[in-house]
């Protein structure tokens, strides 16, 4: 049977299971009761999660009284996929395809019910009300002096990210296609670190936040620890102990707030409305853990260290993974609720994270130039993104924060891509050091093609995403940090240095006699390498619908931080 | 009358549709052909709209589509940011527009059509078209424009076509270094701009949008062009909140910077000189993004140059210093190609000196013809050295028996750029009018200095582009190993058409020069003049740009000196300037003054002529480009002493971190118990 087939029937008889998985979900969703409503919490009027908690929602527009599972299947089609694939056996080759067909396709159907979602928010615009928006919410644990719910939305900042994760994790997929050695654990890990993004992504309870937020630990000590290069368990030991640290610190952060919020609630909305002001002190030291919390996972100057080691020791999957999307989702944890939960202390510290996006603007992009091997120069970029999307932060506002929003999708969806052509080129060229690259174009045009192309995209070039997001970007910060804008300016004049001479010392120059036999791409890797091109493009084209949907997003949360005009 | 004027969305989207539909052709060969066709068409509808333009009286059309608008909310003080924060897309059709449309498009046109035969068989010919399509967007998309934004993004397109044409032949290691260099340097144009940009929005957009919206949409557009004009008056008379002259100045340097970069204003002319190795037909191009997109910046924003102060004189004084190194670079230059890139960086020189002293039509107009001649140029040097195997002055000599149409190309050019297309004439009227609408704030020294420099520059240009081109014309060839002259042809007809289309156009483009013949009405009906400057004019009223015998005349004189200057100095035999000049001048100075100041004056004026040329290249080549090398070494550097900087243990990082983790935590617990103290704001 040849793979397209093989993948064809894995999909079918994946099919077939559905229904009667949905069956056996139904039950757990029925549990759920409405969430009560909490007294003295105005009616929701913005298409935010960081509206108040309304009742278990239904959807209207359909006439049907059923509950919105959208989003939920979102997040947990992984998760199911990971429990079927856990009792199958791979001792065949056959056996290991139907594991792999099943991941990917419950990471298909992810990024299709996303892409619904994003193109129905869309065509809605602002008007969009919650319920449109498939929110979920419903009381989840009684049991604590506060109520935690299991409250699920997707406004415009989060369909972005969840794009951009559905995205890269079926990108990643199609990459193992050709994985033969543990499939099960590999796929069955990266399908639960896509659970704990996605819902990370969709929760607007702190609780259930910090929940799927911590739940990425294992998955990616296991993956690093398992199926990394030389030096693989430093760095998981490194990355797990990150992102335990960042979990704890989150965790103690958000009981402050709860605590002494005085809402009897960990839901976003019910404590942003809360009648009682959380004392400076406890707020102060709250916005600062949270803040460091996110500022590990963050790759900024000096916490960068673990993401570039496990960037750079990783498989080239879980590489992608760590650069396109968990680095971002600390990103959107900072936007969230860093600033949403403390916007006077957030403004207040304005000036020190303006000085940190400044130091790892500089520091990424020196550390760029002088990087030798692939992963690590990527990593590098990274930083140099994620440098803007923290100047954003000090300036915060709702122009620089879309910009910073479709920052991190278009930083995401470059940084995937070029993590994707780094494992196709380390394949070609046995992971040679990069003073020893050059003239692959000869051999594979087209790889060299998307790496340009990638590297144009990093740079935000005209047409693509990250032009829109960094003109957004700077024109929100200059207006209160103009001598930090042109500084961060002036460092991605230095990355474009930077990256052409990548493609340089990697495709450009002569031909050399070691790589004259590598072959162009496959058909395999334009099948995971051309969405994320239509997307960095589409992203680029149709920013001016894709805008105002992360607009209403955002603001919420702008408007917590200074009055609206 | 609204239809014809919104084809001109169909003149900017069709080179991109070209490139689209290109991708689906089969053959490199049949996709040059659809993007040569799809740009044939453009240029077919830009010419009904400049027609169409021409022969009717209309004010400035404007068509604009929403991209987005962002309620803008702020953390900040409210009055740091404007309330809104729309973006716009769209057209404006006007003089400046439509004749730049028109001449970007011919000129791309001619281009191609060199490159369909001149690049038979090469590997990148589906990249090289795809490219120049892209390039041919974005000249159009800034020409275009009706805002900041989408000026902003024309030009972006216009410097990406620009690396990936340099970096072509990209199997050279020298010539992916050049290219990289030329991006980098393109890309900090590209920053001042967007710095530029976001500063007009920041300091003016709540001006505008506070306006009542106009053009049927719901806000206005705080980068329009149109509406800062108004904007920039306002902020000069101290109108608006916060904005002063040191805004308008910086702002308007900003501009200035990008401009003077992108046009390659020596001796920021290294990224074009970094471009050299792209072929023929695309330095033709990347000639193009040269000269045109700072011309039509200017252009744009002049009237924020007229209300900051002393920017004027600024770009004067700019310009003309770049105009007399471009100029003199040029003399000293041995490469035919690197001519053409002093060339270009010398008439664009001329350009910002015309700007400076008030000429807008004037500097619009050399812009203009310095267009046609650069794509002649390029493409007639293509000829040369496909034809001599060379590029080197020195082995490209007798071209005139045996490619007679090339060399008389050369020689249009060499004519044309010494002023016979009127382009030295028109900035040296404008530098001793002081054309400035409301009478010129360029002092009076500034201006001598200024006009020294135009002086200046008449003659050397005549001295380089003749030295150009009597060196090739006369004489033989140097006698080089498997390069045989009696087997040298003239190229084939294709190219040599294209050639000449390029020349007739440039003379078409001198002849709308000529001052006095203007427009007249039968009826209704307008009869177009054929003045650039009644066509294309500041401000409401056309400036009477009365013509100016005694420019002409010492703008002709100096240039028929200069050419009869370099015929003495470099007719056959060919011989480089310094010894020309030293066999030349030691026997006029030994009859003047006998044989001792004829021996001294050999010494003395070769050692002038290699300090003010030769020595000017010796900067480039001994400061510049060790500077820009040795700040790529130097960041490499840092970058690894840096890496180093991560602790090579676990165990060091590992304490570490959790320390931090510690004392923060505990600090949190203190802080909210009320322990810690913590400054309440």
């Amino acid at each position: 049977m040849s793979p397209a087939l093989e993948a064809l029937w894995s999909a079918a008889s994946a099919a077939q299971q559905a229904p009667r998985l949905a069956a056996a979900f139904q039950p757990l969703l029925a549990a759920v009761t409405p969430a009560p409503t909490v007294p003295g919490v105005p009616p929701a009027t913005l298409p935010s999660p960081t509206a108040t908690p309304t009742p278990a929602t239904t959807t209207t527009s359909s006439g049907l009284d059923l509950p919105s599972v959208l989003l939920s299947t979102v997040v947990f089609a992984t998760t199911v996929a990971a429990l079927i694939i856990v009792f199958l056996p791979e001792r065949t080759a056959e056996q290991r395809s139907r594991i792999r067909s099943i991941a990917l396709f419950a990471a298909i159907a992810s990024l299709l019910l996303t892409l619904l979602t994003l193109a129905s928010a869309i065509s809605l615009g602002v008007q969009a009300t919650p319920d449109q928006l498939h929110e979920e919410n419903a009381s989840w644990i009684t049991q604590f002096s506060f109520v935690v719910h299991y409250h699920l939305t997707a406004d415009g900042v989060t369909l972005g990210l969840l794009v951009l994760s559905t995205l890269v994790f079926t990108s990643v997929f199609l990459a193992a296609w050709k994985r033969q050695q543990r499939v099960r654990l590999y796929c069955g890990l990266l399908l639960l670190l896509e659970t704990a993004v996605n819902g990370a992504l969709c929760a607007t309870d702190l609780v259930l936040f910090a929940m799927f937020f911590a739940m990425q630990v294992v998955p990616l000590y296991l993956l690093i620890r398992c199926f990394g290069g030389p030096g693989r368990e430093r760095a998981a030991l490194r990355a797990a102990v990150a992102l335990l640290v960042s979990s704890v610190l989150l965790i103690t952060g958000f009981l402050l707030v709860i605590v002494h919020s005085g809402a009897h609630s960990s839901d976003l909305g019910a404590l942003l409305t809360a009648s009682k002001p959380i004392p400076d002190a406890a707020a102060t030291a709250a916005f600062w853990l949270v803040f460091t919390a996110f500022g590990l996972g963050f790759v900024i100057v000096p916490t960068h260290i673990w993401i570039v080691t496990a960037t750079a020791t990783a498989s080239s999957g879980v590489a992608t993974v760590i650069a396109g999307v968990l680095v971002r989702l600390s990103g959107y944890g900072m936007i969230r609720f860093a600033l949403g939960l403390f916007p006077a202390q957030a403004q207040r510290a304005g000036s020190a994270v303006m000085v940190l996006a400044v130091l790892s603007a500089a520091w990424g992009v020196v550390l760029t130039i002088g990087q030798r091997t692939l992963r690590r120069m990527v990593a590098a970029v990274s930083i140099g993104q994620m440098s803007l999307v923290l100047l954003a932060i000090a300036a915060p506002n709702t122009i620089s924060l879309s910009g910073a929003v479709l920052q991190l999708i278009a930083g995401g969806l470059s940084s995937a891509l070029l993590l994707l052509l780094c494992g196709a080129i380390e394949g070609r060229t046995r992971s040679a050091p990069l003073d020893r690259l050059g003239g692959l174009a000869a051999q594979a045009p087209r790889l060299g093609g998307f790496w340009i192309f990638a590297c144009l995209a990093a740079l935000g070039a005209p047409l693509l995403a990250g032009f829109s997001a960094e003109l957004m970007l700077f024109t929100g910060t200059f207006a209160v940090h103009p001598y930090a804008t042109v500084f961060v300016m002036a460092s991605t004049a230095v990355a474009t240095a930077a990256l052409l001479w990548s493609a340089q010392r990697i495709f450009l120059g002569p031909v050399r006699e070691e790589f004259a036999r590598v072959r162009d791409t496959s058909a395999l890797e334009l099948s995971y390498l051309w969405p994320l091109v239509a997307f960095l493009i589409a992203f680029g084209l149709l920013a001016g619908r894709v805008v105002p949907v992360i607009g209403t997003g955002l603001t919420q949360i702008a408007a917590s931080l200074g009055g609206t005009r | 009358m609204t239809v014809i004027l919104n084809l001109t969305w169909a003149i900017v989207l069709l080179p991109l549709v070209g490139i689209g539909v290109a991708f689906l052709a089969e053959s490199p060969r049949r996709a040059a052909q659809v993007g040569v066709a799809f740009t044939a068409l453009a240029l077919a509808v830009s010419a009904v709209v400049l027609v169409f333009r021409l022969t009717h009286v209309l004010n400035v059309y404007e068509n604009t589509q929403t991209f987005w608008d962002l309620q803008s909310t702020s953390a900040v003080s409210s009055a740091h940011l404007p309330p809104e924060f729309p973006v716009f897309w769209g057209i404006r059709v006007d003089p400046l527009s439509v004749s730049f449309m028109t001449t970007a498009l011919f000129l791309s046109l001619v281009a191609q059509l060199h490159a369909l035969t001149s690049m038979r068989g090469d590997a990148g010919f589906r990249r090289f078209f795809w490219a120049v399509g892209l390039l041919t967007f974005g000249l159009l998309a800034l020409i275009s424009s009706p805002n900041l934004f989408q000026f902003w993004l024309g030009w972006e397109v216009v410097g990406v076509a620009t690396w990936v044409l340099a970096v072509h032949h990209w199997q050279r290691t020298a010539t992916a270094t050049a290219a990289a260099r030329a991006f980098v340097l393109l890309r900090i144009a590209d920053l001042a701009l967007l710095l530029g940009l976001v500063m007009t929005y920041a300091k003016f957009g709540t001006a505008v949008i506070d306006q009542p919206a106009t053009n049927g949409q719901l806000t206005n557009d705080p980068l329009s062009f149109s509406a800062l004009v108004h904007q920039w008056h306002l902020g000069h008379l101290g109108a608006i909140p916060g904005v002063g002259t040191r805004t308008l100045v910086v702002v308007a340097t900003l501009f200035l910077v990008a401009a003077a970069i992108r046009a390659a204003i020596g001796p920021l002319h290294l990224w074009f000189s970094g471009a050299l190795d792209a072929p023929v037909a695309g330095l033709a191009l990347i000639a193009l993004g040269a000269l045109i997109p700072p011309a039509v910046l200017l252009a744009r924003v002049y009237p924020l140059l007229l209300e900051a102060p002393h920017l004027l004189t600024a770009v004067a004084l700019l310009g003309g210093a770049g105009a007399v190194t471009g100029a003199l670079l040029a003399l000293a230059q041995r490469d035919l190609f690197r001519v053409g890139v002093f060339a270009i960086s010398s008439q664009a020189g001329l350009i910002l000196v015309a700007f400076g002293m008030g000429g807008y039509s004037p500097a619009l107009f050399v812009a203009f013809t310095a267009a046609f001649l650069a794509v002649v140029y390029f493409l007639a040097a293509g000829n040369l050295s496909r034809g001599f195997r060379s590029r080197d002055l020195a082995d490209s000599a007798g071209a005139r028996g045996r490619m007679p149409r090339t060399t008389l190309a050369l020689g249009g050019w060499a004519l044309g750029i010494s002023g016979l297309s009127l382009n030295t004439y028109s900035v040296l009227s404008a530098t001793f009018r002081d054309a400035l609408p409301n009478g010129g704030h360029v002092g009076t020294l500034a201006q001598v200095v200024v006009a020294m420099a135009v002086l200046a520059t008449i003659v050397l240009t005549a001295l380089y582009a003749f030295r150009v081109y009597f060196v090739i014309a006369t004489g033989d060839p140097s006698r080089r190993r498997g390069f045989d002259i009696t087997r040298l042809r003239e190229v084939d007809p294709r190219r040599r058409r294209t050639v000449m289309a390029a020349l007739a156009g440039g003379a078409a483009a001198t002849l709308v020069g000529i001052p006095g013949v203007s427009s007249f009405m039968v009826g209704t009906r307008k009869i177009p003049g054929l003045t650039f400057s009644h066509f294309i004019f500041y401000g409401a009223r056309r400036q009477q740009l009365a013509f100016d015998p005694t420019a002409l005349a010492l703008a002709a004189l100096l240039a028929a000196a200069a050419a009869a200057g370099a015929w003495w100095l470099f007719s056959a035999p060919r011989r480089q300037p310094a010894e020309a000049l030293r066999r030349r001048v030691a026997p006029a100075a030994a009859v003047l003054g006998g044989p001792t100041l004829g021996e001294r004056a050999a010494e003395l004026v070769p050692r002038v002529f290699l300090i003010a040329g030769e020595g000017l290249e010796s900067f480039e080549e001994g400061v510049l480009e060790p500077i820009s090398s040795g700040v790529g070494e130097s960041a490499g550097l840092l970058s690894q002493a840096l890496d180093r900087v991560r602790s090579a243990r676990m165990g060091a990082s590992m304490a570490a971190a959790l320390a931090v983790v510690a004392v923060l935590l505990a600090a949190s617990v203190l802080a909210a118990t009320g322990h810690f103290p913590v400054r309440s704001l």
